[in-house]
């Protein structure tokens, strides 16, 4: 048996459509309730147990070998880091970290030290640090896009898909920083010691993934 | 007056009763294994200087080693990890001794890591180190011993293998600059760690490739061996070491080990510290390696050594919590009677010794 973490919300919805076309049975997933365990069996390989967690806890299950895989956005493996293989790129979830601010104006101008709020400080300290600037970074849980419209920052770091949030509020993207999507992680122990299993899992996972 | 803090840092813990007795046991048995298998024990101090693990081949991240001053101002570190201790001492005070030197020592280091991780921070490892012996023979003995460490702390194991030179003996014909090589080495050992490399910006085709069949050459060595074979095609290096790691695997698989064997040649070092074999050991139960080893010769030679050496390091503390030990039942003693009580407890160990 495997242990599946599962982020919820919409990475959730398409990995159990793809678990669906691997053949597993995911009839508990469909019909949730109150649960946060599922099982989910297939006519062939060994059968999936499935929990469901926030994107950071996907990944503190993982690393921790209470779950041998996670299905976690790349955005929270970049920010999280950790011990564990990233093995699959799922094609799906897919959107880009990027720089934004405020429309018209020339984010490098000047030499005056730079504000940035994130909700992915690691992320935005690596990336300055791979132009050599150093700027402030504020952490923000909500909405980032009202750091800048407020005055707290020159710009943001966060995650944009169609880009319509930073239109609608004056906004726009400076720099494409890099692209997002949904992953298969596989803690560093279970690699080994269920390596038989993670395989058949991993390779029924890439039959149904379109390159 | 200020109450004192009954509870210990983040990352430390006390143990008690069964945990206690777990660790030490688990410990004990080992201890004895590893000198009847040859090996000398040694002990080195919990505090070192610093430069003892500020070498080119920094395999510790700086920022998890406790570090402070002494009284003459010298940055002093809680070890961080026992091979370089017990290299400093090979190199010193064992350097007239024959050769080589099999040392074993238990003993706990120290890591300063973040909080709420459930990391700890103080760890007891014990391990050996085999310092100016023949390759093969002393690689062959340290997994002997890694085997039966493994096998001694009674979970099921599994021992991973690959070798640190592979990589490079197959890139040795890529016309790649040495910046792509530091490229493509973290993106290929991102693989293990967690997504730090962003994309890899790399046009070479050959390299593309081996940044995606290299990760996937991890599983048994039959099934590992063949495809192995493919990529190392015209490469007399990377065959070679094919070659080395074919025989080990087929000794220690008649030796009965064959089903423990994982072979894993997508182990990319970003630091150069290891320089030959390389390998892991997983216990069920726990979620990252509980055994890590290889052949580290660079190490010595930051020491001012030519000699070869190979060892590893074994996580005492985690494989103990996966195999709780009840107390063993003790002889109820009374010492109500005085003197009289003195003499029938004596009599009670007497008896107990003459058992033993």
């Amino acid at each position: 048996m495997l242990k599946i973490a599962l982020t919820k919300g919409r990475i959730e919805q398409k990995a159990v459509e793809l678990l669906g076309l691997c053949g597993y049975d995911t009839a508990e997933l469909n019909d949730k309730g109150r649960k946060l365990l599922f099982t989910c069996p297939h006519p062939t390989l060994d059968e999936l147990q499935i929990v469901l967690a926030k994107a950071n806890d996907v990944i503190t299950y993982v690393e921790h070998g209470t779950c041998d895989i996670g299905i976690v956005g790349r955005d929270t493996i970049m920010e999280m880091g950790g011990d564990f293989y990233e093995l699959l790129d799922l094609g799906f979830g897919k959107c880009r970290f990027a720089l934004a601010g405020p429309k018209g104006r020339d984010f490098h101008e000047g030499h005056r030290h730079k504000v940035i709020a994130t909700k992915y400080p690691n992320v935005t300290k690596r990336y300055f640090a791979g132009l050599d600037m150093d700027c402030e970074i504020v952490k923000i849980d909500g909405s980032v896009e009202l750091a800048p419209i407020l005055g707290l920052s020159d710009a943001i770091v966060d995650i944009v898909e169609t880009g319509s949030t930073l239109r609608e509020n004056g906004l726009e993207v400076y720099t494409d920083i890099a692209p997002i999507s949904a992953r298969c992680i596989v803690n560093s122990a279970s690699m080994k010691l269920k390596n038989d299993a993670v395989r058949d899992f991993i390779e029924a996972l890439s039959k149904q993934i379109p390159n | 007056m200020d109450i004192i803090e009954k509870y210990t840092p983040s990352g430390t813990r006390d143990l008690i009763y069964e945990e206690a007795f777990a660790e030490k046991e688990l410990e004990n048995k080992l201890y004895r294994l590893y000198l009847t298998l040859g090996y000398k024990p040694i002990e080195t101090p919990v505090l070192e200087y610093y430069d003892v693990f500020n070498h080119e081949q920094r395999y510790i991240p700086d920022q998890t080693i406790y570090k402070f001053t002494d009284n003459e101002g010298k940055l002093v570190a809680l070890r961080p990890d026992n091979t370089s201790p017990v290299v400093r001492v090979a190199l010193s005070k064992l350097k007239d001794e024959a050769l080589p030197l099999l040392l074993c020592y238990s003993q706990p280091v120290f890591r300063n890591n973040l909080a709420f991780h459930a990391k700890r921070d103080q760890i007891l490892q014990c391990g050996v180190e085999l310092i100016g012996g023949e390759t093969p023979e002393t690689d062959l003995r340290c997994l002997f011993t890694a085997l039966q460490t493994l096998n001694a702390s009674g979970s099921f194991y599994k021992l991973e293998l690959g070798h640190a030179g592979f990589f490079d003996a197959l890139i040795t014909d890529y016309a790649l600059s040495e910046n792509e090589i530091a490229d493509l080495r973290s993106f290929i050992s991102a693989r293990n760690s967690g997504g730090y490399a962003f994309t890899l910006n790399m046009t070479n085709p050959a390299a593309v490739s081996l940044a995606r069949e290299l990760p996937r050459l991890c599983g048994s060595p039959d099934r590992v061996l063949p495809r192995a074979r493919v990529l190392a095609k015209g490469r007399p290096g990377a065959q070679k070491i094919l070659d080395e790691l074919e025989t080990t695997c087929s000794m220690l698989t008649e030796a009965g080990y064959g089903t423990s064997l994982i072979l894993d040649l997508g182990i990319v070092q970003v630091i150069n510290y290891y320089t030959g074999i390389v390998f892991r050991g997983y216990l069920d139960g726990v979620g990252e390696a509980v055994l890590s080893g290889g052949r580290y010769d660079h190490l010595l030679a930051g020491f001012g050594s030519d000699l070869g050496a190979c060892g590893f390091g074994f996580n005492i503390s985690e494989a103990a919590k996966v195999n709780p030990r009840q107390l063993p039942p003790s002889v109820p003693l009374s010492f109500a009677d005085g003197v009289n009580s003195l003499k029938d407890a004596q009599r009670v160990l007497d008896r107990m010794g003459k058992e033993d």
